[in-house]
């Protein structure tokens, strides 16, 4: 059924694109996890013997995914993930350099370590393939605490007795706050984010966790924000300017809180950094749009169905200036975030000489950026 | 051994009739089966395994009886490894629903419940949920032979010719179809037994149902076919399962899609332009066109469209809305496109205006073309500044240099002569005219008339209902309708006593008022023939037409004035309508005839010209009383003449 | 300090009971007892409960003052309006509404006196409120007859008249409306029905309990006109086939009346709503609905209310225990479940009075009238003995209804029996099922079973 793909692609990558396609594997730390282990999977049991041949099976089949699931832009994350750890592999074993492996430091090593540029991958290492293994069995387990890091901070930006407003249901946020409320208490108002109403959910499980917890329409944001003292929400994807690829009803909110003042928090493991942009005009193309009867319109009335052009985009574009605060599950990023971001994605993905976060960053990572 | 056999029960089948003997695409079926009809660039069939894909559904079985190679190389052009197994049953001859389904009942292929699609189908629904509901179901009932499943399009109130929605009668509790109909623009109602509503506590009555042209089968659904050689069609069979409940031990349940669901069968030209506008417009969800595997690379862009990698926009060409660029095409500069698909390796000139047509692939249109409304098959070519409205093009068809063109259906036939039919006259089978979706296309700005008309094609229904809803009035228009299309249809006098009897049950009128409506009607209906037929209303013509009906319709008014006080009646209709035969001054011409007729008798006569009604207050009546005596005093004069004649 | 009341409540106790004709010989059917308060007892305190200060009850002049006595008696927080009409003619229950016309000043809801059951009101009231419905009646589910039950009397089939009910799924419209026995073998849906109600249930198994909330208009078309004679039966059906009469657009009126020169002026009701429709035109309501988004269904283009001027709603009443006690079957059934039921219905049952002369301990589930003398040696078990009732020795009385000033003597045994006021049953009878009518006197030591024993004098004056 999926045409059109080379003949070398890996059987699993068609079962990992079918699954995320029918919705048996949602969930962007899911899609994460499988990513990084099938790509694991393929280092370990396809046959190569350069780094060079590696790197250009990884990318076939990434690729592949890639195109096929294109709303889900951490599977490309990974996929660079993966292709700058073998370079970064590849260039220490070749000085036979032996990496440490304390997996609370690599992202810091990340930061200040750098490569030597145009490097030839085209040495047999054989050392390379278990080196390979070890590190992305270290990146593995830098993706299972990355949610028990975030949510360690809770109690660091929530305080007693205030109101924290969110909106539909992100399991992030969820846990988040049912960490908070160990050590402090305060009150939540759920949006219940229409038209999914995932909020309802979300609302539920915050009272089971004895949670003060309000559920307030979407029409109720606006009012309900100039009482509120801050803003959590998840987000789906946090693009390389530092605007967010979020649900939609998420950009009401950052208005919101923008006309009051109120901070908007933004919980972002950094597998969901992308270091895509949106262009102005591709904004059609960056959402995902649904059916309009999943609770636009009655699907019974098709009379209207016939006169009316109905669209139900899942996610909300909020632009960089609105977002207050990152919290990561390394470090914080604050005001200005257009900035930061930028600091973080090359070195996340990108194993090239930059070595400081600086501004001069900006310039670099302009060119660095592909385009769709 | 039980663990696989025990898992063979549970292996979740699909059966696909390639064709569905339904169609109505001319020529679309002539060239694909309906399973491969093209929708953008890649087969319905495609989008209907992925939803079995989707579904989990391991096995299909796709029966073809016409176009077998094509099936065969699509089938095998996919992969469908690790997905669906995929099993081509072949018949030739195969001529409808019941011959295909007792061919796979002697085949013996399918074990178990299985899901039955007819090829046109399009949907998205959950068929797991649906199918273990029926599996559920046929664990209650021993006997459930199958769930029809419906689209609720909430309301049947189309202002379309075709309406292809069905009502059903069902037990509420549990689903149970107990009458079902497709509803057509004639039926003036839907008569249902009352035993059904005495043997079930609460039974549904659900109108405005969209067949789905899916069927949750049991395995006994085969051999019921088998065994009953008149069931041509689904309608045949779930009429007759239906009816012979009991002998068959079958019953047929249904269920809803959920409003979120979408299906629709693609059976004309409209339907098909419904279809893709819907999948563009992600009412299929997730069956659109960036979720479908074999169409990576498309980019959707804003209101609707979508536009492949591969293919090329010229300079200053705008996709208005609703638009599909299939892979490899061109399209040329300042060209604009609305509500069109442009199928694979099409090119486009400058210049050009598409709008609600489909270019069904490799397509050349020149330059400064304006096509609006039309199909064109894979091969057309159009010179430059062609204008074509409506049309249909049969593949590899050329049009030269600015030819015009508007509603016809225009192919290569297999002589290699070229035919132009026109659209009316394009359906082989019927002199129907074609349905073709360009009238929705039309009729979309003055969409409140079209409800007007709607209105007013049900007139007469309303005509009776508006000023008294009436039982009575009711009837009477029924009796009207009934004579007149008696008169003109040359329908038998005494099939109209039993249609005018039916309407007296049905509106619980007693004897007297169907005497005096009967009357009423008859005298009445000249004036309503003379009108409807377009000629001149004057005393000479309504009389004429009168003494036809008289002549035509004795038996009917014997038949209902028969008493002496259905004479009286007779007289108060005639009295009534007094007022409309004064007009034509006929008042004389009518007694004369009656009395011809033996319907009125002479004493009756004299007795209404005698009797003095002092009682009766109104002026008006009063009037028309005396008016009425003075015009009818030559008969009774003769009457008396003649009276006193015999007792000589 | 007289009050605007949102409604006004009405009472039809003028029935003569006309099911039950061997037990309302020599009675008034609504001051049959059912446990020991007469049978108008319970509408009365069914008002009273749900806030209703002032009631209308209409009943026969010759009962007028008996009937005012019993319910004085009863200690009701509601001040009763007795209303006598003639017994004489035969009036149906809308032509009692038309009587009694100028008493109605607003909306009213009209209950009937056999109304056994304890609801809240609320309910029907707001659904009458929010669609502002023209008329909208309570429908409860047909009470299911366990077969252990025997009716007292001749043998016969409880069978009861079946309607049926068409509810529109989705805005509880009533949309159609017709007894059972009306067709003979085909129902007609019409396409204008099923064009306009694309999902509604035809029901069986709905009872219709007679009480209504109706519009003060519809008793102003009342007035007009006259052949209307019974709610149930032509009232609501004429009302729910109006309601797809399309009044609002005048021109199709003209156009459909120029074709046939039919005199609109015999449609009353049209007249009637017209008016109505002017009235309304200018009130702040119509102009609301013509602005405002709300839609009561949601499958269809159509404005809110299709709109309709004339609404008629059902009001489904979910409720464990309610009946209409209307024939002798449901009669006995009332006075054989009401001792389970008490405190559903939230009357207290008074059942010892102490100046009752009881001298027996064998008595289980049994209401007791004032001044009856039970004797020793008697059994007395679920059932129900009236005022000065005597019940000799070493009788034993089953599920019986035993009324005023009944004479039971000694060793009788009365099985599953309704003995009306005044009659005597002597001694050693043994009656099973049996229906004794009043004044009438059982013989010594016979026996009965299946059977009505009544003077036949009496039932002839019916």
């Amino acid at each position: 059924m999926v045409a059109d793909v080379p003949d070398n692609i890996h059987p699993s990558v068609l079962t990992l694109i079918r699954d995320i396609n029918y919705g048996r594997i949602n969930g962007s730390y899911n899609i994460v996890v499988s990513t990084v282990s099938l790509l694991k999977n393929i280092i370990n049991n396809s046959e190569w013997n350069t780094a060079e041949e590696l790197m250009k099976l990884i990318k076939e089949n990434g690729k592949v995914l890639i195109d096929s699931v294109p709303i889900e832009s951490s599977i490309g994350s990974m996929v660079r993930r993966i292709l700058k750890i073998i370079r970064e592999e590849y260039i220490s074993e070749l000085k036979h350099r032996t990496e440490e492996t304390d997996p609370q430091e690599s992202l810091h090593k990340i930061l200040t370590a750098g490569g030597d540029q145009e490097n030839d991958y085209s040495h047999s290492v054989p050392s390379l393939k278990s080196a390979l293994i070890e590190h992305i069995t270290e990146f593995q387990v830098e993706l299972e605490t990355c949610s028990e890091n975030i949510t360690e901070q809770a109690s660091e930006h929530i305080h007693s007795n205030e109101i924290i407003m969110t909106l539909g249901r992100s399991r992030m946020v969820e846990d988040f706050l049912k960490k908070a409320t160990e050590s402090r208490t305060f009150e939540v108002i759920v949006a219940e984010g229409a038209p999914f109403l995932n909020g309802h959910e979300m609302a539920v499980n915050l009272a089971k966790a004895k949670i003060k917890t309000t559920l307030i329409s979407d029409v109720a944001i606006f009012a309900m924000m100039s009482r509120v003292n801050k803003v959590i929400i998840g987000t789906h994807t946090v693009m390389a300017n530092g605007g967010l690829r979020s649900i939609t009803g998420c950009h009401t909110v950052a208005l919101a809180a923008k006309h009051y003042s109120v901070p908007v928090t933004v919980l972002l493991p950094l597998y969901k950094l992308s270091p895509l942009y949106l262009c102005s005009y591709e904004q059609d193309a960056f959402n995902k749009h649904v059916s309009p009867t999943q609770g636009v319109i009655d699907g019974t009335n098709s009379l209207l169905m016939e006169k009316i052009q109905a669209y139900n985009p899942v996610f909300d574009y909020v632009p960089p200036e609105l977002v207050t605060l990152f919290v990561t599950n390394t470090l914080v990023i604050t005001l200005h975030t257009a900035f930061n971001v930028w600091q973080i994605i090359p070195t996340y993905f990108f194993s090239f000489q930059w070595r400081k976060c600086t501004v001069l960053h900006l310039q670099i990572a302009k060119r660095v950026v592909p385009s769709r | 051994m039980a663990a696989t056999e025990l898992k063979k029960e549970e292996v979740r089948q699909a059966v696909v009739l390639a064709d569905d003997f339904s169609t109505n695409l001319h020529p679309m079926q002539t060239l694909y089966p309906s399973a491969l009809m093209p929708v953008f660039h890649i087969p319905l069939l495609e989008y209907l395994t992925e939803t079995l894909v989707r579904n989990d559904i391991q096995e299909l079985f796709l029966y073809c009886s016409n176009h077998v190679e094509s099936l065969r190389s699509y089938v095998q052009s996919q992969n469908y490894k690790g997905l669906i197994n995929v099993h081509l049953i072949v018949s030739d001859g195969c001529r409808s629903l019941g011959d295909a389904l007792r061919d796979i009942d002697s085949k013996g292929i399918i074990r178990g419940d299985f899901i039955l699609i007819r090829g046109d189908a399009f949907t998205n629904a959950n068929l797991k949920r649906l199918l273990d509901w029926h599996r559920f179901k046929s664990k209650q009932d021993k006997g459930a032979a199958m769930t029809l499943i419906f689209r609720d399009l909430g309301s049947n109130n189309f202002p379309v010719k075709e309406n292809k929605t069905c009502l059903i009668a069902a037990d509420n509790s549990n689903n149970k179809v107990l009458f079902h109909q497709k509803l057509s623009e004639k039926d003036r109602k839907v008569k249902l037994e009352l035993q059904l509503f005495l043997d079930h506590d609460c039974v549904r009555i659900h109108s405005g149902l969209l067949e789905t042209h899916i069927y949750l089968c049991s395995a006994s659904v085969l051999p019921l076919f088998s065994d009953n050689f008149d069931f041509q069609t689904m309608e045949d069979f779930i009429r007759g399962v239906l009816i012979n409940e009991e002998i068959l031990d079958s019953r047929i349940y249904w269920q809803k899609l959920d409003p979120e669901e979408y299906a629709l069968p693609v059976t004309s030209w409209r339907d098909y332009n419904t279809l893709i506008r819907d999948i563009l417009q992600k009412r299929g969800y997730p069956l659109t066109i960036e979720m479908m595997p074999s169409c990576m690379y498309f980019l959707y862009l804003r209101r609707c469209t979508y536009k492949h990698n591969s293919s090329i926009l010229g300079k200053g060409c705008t996709l208005e809305r609703d638009c599909v660029v299939c892979p490899n095409s061109n399209v040329g500069e300042n060209t604009r496109i609305t509500g069109s698909v442009i199928g694979e390796g099409c090119n486009l000139g400058n210049n050009v205006r598409l709008e609600n047509s489909y270019l069904l692939g490799k397509v050349r249109i020149g330059d400064d073309c304006i096509v609006k409304n039309s199909v064109l098959f894979s091969g057309c070519e159009l010179g430059n500044s062609v204008e074509i409205d409506g049309c249909i093009l049969g593949p590899k068809f050329k049009l030269k240099l600015e030819s015009v063109h508007t509603d016809s259906l225009m192919q290569i036939d297999s002589n290699d002569c070229i035919t132009y039919i026109s659209m009316s006259k394009a359906h082989p089978d019927t002199d129907q005219e074609l349905p073709y979706f360009k009238y929705t296309c039309t009729n979309e700005s003055d969409d409140d008339s079209d409800d007007l008309e709607d209105y007013s094609s049900s007139d007469e229904e309303s005509i009776a209902e508006m000023p008294l809803t009436d039982d009575t009035h009711m009837f009477f228009t029924e009796v009207m309708e009934s004579l007149m299309r008696g008169y003109q249809d040359k329908v038998k006098c005494e099939n109209l006593i039993l249609e005018i009897n039916s309407s007296r049950y049905a509106y619980n009128v007693t004897i007297r008022e169907v005497s005096y409506n009967v009357v009423k009607a008859v005298l009445s209906l000249p004036m309503e023939y003379l009108s409807n037929s377009g000629s001149e209303i004057s005393s000479k013509s309504y009389q004429k037409t009168l003494k036809l009906m008289l002549e035509y319709f004795d038996m009917v008014i014997l038949n209902y004035v028969k008493s002496y006080e259905a004479q009286t009646d007779c007289l108060r209709a005639i009295q009534d309508t007094a007022a409309t035969l004064d007009t034509v001054s006929s008042i004389l011409f009518v007694f004369k005839n009656l009395y011809n007729c033996d319907i009125l008798s002479e004493e009756k006569i004299l007795e209404w010209y005698e009797l003095d009604d002092e009682d009766n207050d109104d002026v008006m009546q009063k009037q028309v009383r005396l008016k009425m005596k003075k015009d009818i005093q030559p008969l009774v004069r003769w009457l008396r003449e003649a009276e006193e004649d015999s007792s000589d | 300090m007289w009050r605007q009341m949102e409604f006004q409540a009405v009472v039809l106790a003028a029935g003569k009971g006309s099911r039950m004709t061997e037990l309302t010989a020599s009675r008034a059917k609504c001051l049959l007892p059912i446990g020991n308060y007469p049978m108008l007892y319970y509408p009365l305190k069914l008002l009273a409960r749900n806030g209703f200060m002032e009631v209308i009850v209409v009943v026969q002049e010759e009962w007028k003052n008996e009937i005012a006595l019993a319910i004085d008696k009863l200690n009701i927080r509601l001040r009763c309006d007795f209303v006598g009409i003639p017994g004489g003619d035969d009036l149906g229950t809308a032509d009692v509404l038309r009587l009694i016309h100028e008493k109605f000043y607003t909306d009213i809801i009209v209950l009937p006196c056999d109304l056994i059951m304890n609801i809240d009101l609320s309910g029907i009231f707001n659904s009458y409120r929010r669609h502002s419905a023209i008329i909208i009646s309570m429908l409860i589910q047909l009470p299911t007859f366990s077969d252990k039950l025997i009716n007292p009397g001749p043998k016969s089939k409880p069978k009861p008249e079946r309607d049926l009910i068409g509810i529109d799924n989705e805005t509880n419209r009533l949309i159609f409306f017709a007894s059972a026995s009306d067709f003979e073998e085909k129902i007609n849906i019409s396409r204008k029905l099923y064009k306009k109600h694309t999902n509604f249930n035809i029901n069986s198994n709905l009872l219709d309990i007679h009480l209504y909330i109706i519009h003060k208009w519809i008793l102003d078309c009342l007035l007009i006109d006259k052949s209307i004679s019974s709610i149930k039966g032509e009232l609501l059906p004429y009302v729910i086939k109006k309601q797809s009469a399309q009044t609002h657009n005048p021109n199709k009126i003209e156009k459909s009346t120029s074709i046939m020169k039919q005199n609109t002026d015999r449609d009353i009701f049209k007249l009637v709503t017209d008016k109505a429709l002017s009235k309304r035109k200018k009130r702040l309501d119509v102009l609301i609905s013509e602005m405002s988004p709300f839609n009561d269904h949601s499958t269809n283009l159509e404005n809110a209310y299709n709109e309709d001027l004339i609404k008629c709603y059902a009001f489904i009443q979910n409720t464990k225990f309610g009946f209409r006690a209307n024939n002798i079957h449901m009669y006995a059934l009332a006075n054989a479940v009401i001792h389970e039921k008490w405190a559903i219905l939230s009357a207290a049952p008074t059942i010892f009075f102490d100046d009752s002369m009881i001298k027996t301990n064998q008595v289980e589930n049994c209401t007791i009238g004032y001044n009856a003398s039970i004797s020793e040696k008697t059994s007395l078990k679920l059932s129900h003995i009236g005022t000065s009732a005597v019940i000799e020795t070493k009788t034993r009385v089953l599920n019986s209804v035993v009324m005023e000033n009944v004479m039971v003597k000694e060793g009788c045994v009365i099985n599953n029996c309704i003995l009306c006021n005044d009659s005597v049953v002597e001694e050693g009878c043994e009656l099973n099922h049996c229906i004794v009518g009043a004044n009438h006197t059982v013989p010594a030591g016979s026996r009965h079973s299946d059977e009505v024993l009544t003077d036949i004098g009496n039932l002839m004056e019916i």
